[in-house]
């Protein structure tokens, strides 16, 4: 194996008396898509959250595509191409289709404090933005309100923005949450693709797409890395048979 | 841009508010003129705040902070240089200044400098932690100002004379009405670069969904910093043209009251609207005019008066005047 | 300074402390219940103070003032609830804060008319006043004691009340699960108006005690209102206990601060420059006390999402 894009070593924190996460050792390589699975608890959306830098680990560190990224803030961590997407579409209502990418493509160009150019006439920012959108199949909404786009449209525009951010690696918190069986296809379509661009950190309930589109699985229960191994390893294993897939994938 | 029905407005209450004073030099007016100075110097103070309350959604209850600021920086700049004394010795000789060219700087960067102190503090919170946390570092300057008797304490700081401006006279009134109109346009020029730049799609991108911004790899807690700081200097800016028009400073400047006035501006114009403050701030003082000359208490209908705005007017004059959609974004 | 000065600064300090507490204690359940930012507090405050005056000249009763306090602050409070502030639970808190800023307007200037803007003043009754001898030989008056001595009781009385009782426990849900307390089929409506009009009378209640010291005039919630707030940011919204300790720490830092620090400059420097020097610094202290907090601490001492 080459080097890991994301590394997560002896990632541990806990709540209270609740131990979210305990010692995760996880790591992402170059192209792979790598999911995330478990039963409500098990401690994914944590671990997600303390990878983006939105919440601090009480021990462990993750490297970042070579770096020690434990200092970094999250806003840092997004620059440096570590993007997530949100569970629940996380956009700027109020904004336009167009406005919330090119907030990404001002995100990403690390230039924010500027303060006289006008953005709709910066051709460096809705050039690309309006790219990404296409690229989305979202063109024609470009000038909607983010708020009045249905459901599967804000699952595009989250995917569109996160493009923009010249991601080096990505984490997909449950993208296919809430989509009917034909967004989910069309969604399914578009993380094939997404890995090109740069290897998949995927947390999803929807067994279908991850045994379909995985190159690896970890099985994460009360916090614990229960097993990481090939989607056949996987599929084969019987102690994760047994604390969690039951016999829904048996067949 | 096109032309669109707030713009018309906008373009009306501008250009209304220099017609008035004219019409007034004309008709030998003073104290008209020096109502629509007031207004001038409060839509600057308003779109100060609007910046931070209505861009950028941080309900800040202590600009009054910075408007008293401004205002104390002129009143004291003036004061040592009516008196011929050093403002401090150390580490350099600063001595008072009475050209506003010299005082509008100072003034500016110290009401920032302010600004990015208690921001730096109360940006670590928000919601009504924010507005009760600005709204008691305003209250500790008052009563700072109140307490320390080098420059008038309770009793406040004369002037005397405005402070000058080369090639005008600033003590007729329709010149001096001139600087803050001048400076009025400027603040909205600024005011609506900064809403349509970078900076002003990060900063309403914050006041919409922090955690957006954040993932997209810009830190809100800085963009929101240095909205509150530049905010601070605009309403200081106001506050020293508000010293030069009474001729006079008192501690009053820092107290709730104007923090709340201010607001009031905003709001009754319209949050988050380029010409809100203009608009609050001319209704305002209009109505404080009218009704002060009706009624002693009028304050009781100025704040029914608010009440029906927020219960049932949402958007503000300006909202009302363009039925409602299409704010300026 | 004298020991006996000391121990007299500080039973002020809890006096002050106490009647903080009345404010901030209907302020934070206010906020943690109904989530409400309300400016008014200190017009009922007022309101209190002002019906104690009126009531106690006309009928000659101090006692009648008191309860008229309690009553008159609890109605106004029902009234405003039910008027105005019913419709801004649903609000942003820009809209709270501008719609609350109004009344103080209508209250204040309501007030006047009615009252003039001379101060009122009230005649503590016989029987409360003078001082009496504390263990150490202190002289103290007997009135201010007696504040604190209410002041704890109430404290008591509303920490049991939130903790002990039914509709505390619907008060405490409110707090935490607006759902679930509609689920528990509880009128909720009710609830909000009652928590409204409770901390109403507490705070109308502050307004008479503290008036009787002083003075009873237009404008003097305020103050007390910003300091509730102080109080309240120190410790942690929707906190009573919270309300409590802050309420103690900011009475007692303030009165201390301005008695200690202008004798602690005066070690050092000519008396009036100390004295200038001093009592500046302690007009800030709380505030400072404040950001200490607030740096550690963003949520408060006793906050809920600390």
């Amino acid at each position: 194996m080459s080097d890991p894009v994301l590394e997560v070593s002896g990632v541990t924190k806990t709540f209270g008396a609740l131990l979210a996460c305990n010692k995760i050792e996880l790591d992402l390589q170059p192209g792979e898509i790598h999911a995330v699975i478990g039963p409500n608890g098990a401690g994914k959306s944590t671990l997600i959250k303390q990878i983006a830098g939105e919440q601090k680990p009480d021990s462990g560190t993750f490297k970042f595509a070579g770096h020690n990224i434990d200092i970094l803030s999250a806003s840092q961590r997004a620059r440096a191409g570590l993007v997530r997407t949100f569970q629940i579409s996380s956009l700027a209502g109020e904004f336009s289709a167009l406005q919330n990418v090119m907030l990404a493509v001002q995100g990403a160009s690390a230039h924010t404090f500027r303060f006289f150019k006008p953005v709709q006439s910066d051709m460096s920012l809705v050039e690309p933005a309006m790219e990404f959108l296409k690229n989305a199949g979202l063109e024609e909404r470009a000038h909607t309100a983010a708020s009045e786009l249905s459901h599967g449209e804000r699952r595009q525009l989250e995917i569109a923005i996160a493009l923009a951010m010249q991601p080096k690696a990505f984490m997909l918190d449950e993208p296919m949450a809430g989509i009917g069986p034909g967004g989910s296809k069309v969604l399914t379509g578009i993380l094939d693709q997404l890995r090109q661009q740069a290897p998949i950190l995927l947390v999803e309930h929807d067994m279908d797409a991850v045994f379909s589109l995985a190159d690896r699985i970890s099985v994460l229960v009360q916090g614990r890395n229960f097993a990481t191994g090939t989607v056949a390893e996987i599929r084969n294993n019987q102690a994760v048979r047994d604390a969690y897939l039951g016999e829904e994938v048996a067949s | 841009m096109t032309l669109t029905r707030e713009t018309a407005i906008n373009a009306v209450l501008f250009v209304g508010l220099l017609i008035a004073a004219l019409i007034a030099y004309l008709l030998d007016e003073p104290f008209i003129i020096t109502m629509a100075t007031k207004v001038a110097i409060f839509s600057i103070a308003g779109i100060g705040l609007n910046l931070a309350l209505g861009y950028g959604g941080l309900v800040s209850f202590g600009h009054a902070a910075f408007f008293g600021f401004g205002g104390y920086v002129a009143g004291i700049l003036a004061n040592h240089a009516l008196n011929n004394t050093l403002v401090f010795s150390w580490p350099i000789e600063m001595a008072g200044t009475n050209s506003m060219l010299m005082i509008w700087p100072v003034a500016i960067f110290l009401s920032a400098l302010v600004a990015l102190l208690i921001g730096v503090l109360s940006l670590r919170t928000s919601g009504v932690y924010f507005i009760m946390i600005t709204l008691a570092f305003a209250q500790m300057i008052y009563y700072f100002a109140i307490s320390w008797p080098a420059y008038g304490g309770e009793d406040g700081l004369p002037t005397y004379i405005r402070n000058s401006f080369p090639g005008l006279n600033t003590l007729n009134p329709i010149e001096f009405f001139l600087i803050c109109f001048v400076w009025l346009g400027v603040s909205l020029m600024l005011c609506s670069a900064i809403v349509h730049s970078r900076f002003g799609l990060a900063l309403q991108g914050t006041r919409q969904n922090e955690q957006r911004v954040t993932s997209v790899g810009i830190d809100p807690f800085r963009v929101k910093l240095v909205a509150f700081v530049i905010s601070g200097g605009i309403t200081g800016l106001a506050g020293t043209l508000y010293t030069d028009l009474n001729r006079f400073v008192s501690p009053s400047v820092f107290s709730w009251q104007t923090s709340g006035e201010i607001m009031v501006f905003v709001i009754l114009g319209g949050v988050a609207r380029l010409f809100g403050p203009l608009a609050g701030a001319a209704l305002f003082i209009t109505m404080e005019f009218t009704l002060g000359g009706m009624t002693e208490h009028w304050q009781l209908w100025l704040g029914l008066l608010l009440l029906f705005v927020v219960l049932y007017t949402p958007g503000g004059l300006i909202g009302v005047l363009t039925s409602g959609r299409g704010k300026d974004v | 300074m004298t020991f006996t000065l000391l121990i007299e600064q500080i039973l002020n300090g809890l006096q002050f402390g106490v009647m903080l507490f009345l404010m901030a204690s209907g302020l934070t359940l206010v906020f943690g219940v109904m989530g409400l930012i309300n400016l008014a507090h200190g017009s009922l405050y007022m309101v209190g103070a002002f019906a104690c005056a009126a009531v106690a000249t006309a009928t000659g009763s101090y006692w009648l003032g008191l309860a008229a306090s309690l009553v008159f602050a609890a109605l106004a409070g029902v009234l405003v609830e039910l008027a105005i502030i019913r419709k801004l639970y649903t609000r942003g808190h820009l809209d709270q804060v501008l719609a609350t800023f109004a009344l103080i307007l209508v209250f204040s200037e309501g007030t006047r008319w009615l009252f003039g803007s001379f101060p009122l003043y009230l005649n503590v009754p016989e029987i409360l006043s003078g001082a009496v001898v504390l263990p150490g030989g202190i002289q103290y008056s007997l009135f201010r004691l007696l504040i604190i001595a209410v002041g704890f009781a109430i404290a008591g009385g509303l920490l049991a009340l939130i903790h002990k009782t039914r509709i505390g426990i619907q008060i405490r849900a409110g707090e935490s699960d607006r759902e679930m307390i509609s689920a528990l089929g509880v009128d909720i409506n009710k609830l909000y108006t009652i928590v409204f009009a409770l901390g109403a009378a507490l705070a109308g209640f502050a307004g008479a005690l503290v008036g009787s010291i002083q003075s009873v005039q237009v404008g003097m919630g305020e103050p007390v209102l910003i300091l509730a707030f102080v109080v309240i940011v120190i410790g942690g919204i929707g906190s009573i206990k919270g309300a409590l300790v802050g309420s103690i720490l900011v009475g007692v830092v303030d009165t201390l601060g301005r008695f200690l620090l202008p004798i602690l400059f005066g070690a050092f420097m000519d008396p009036s420059s100390a004295t200038a020097v001093g009592s500046a610094l302690a007009s800030m202290l709380i505030y400072m006390v404040m950001a200490g907090v607030l740096f550690f601490r963003p949520t408060g001492l006793f906050g809920l999402n600390a």
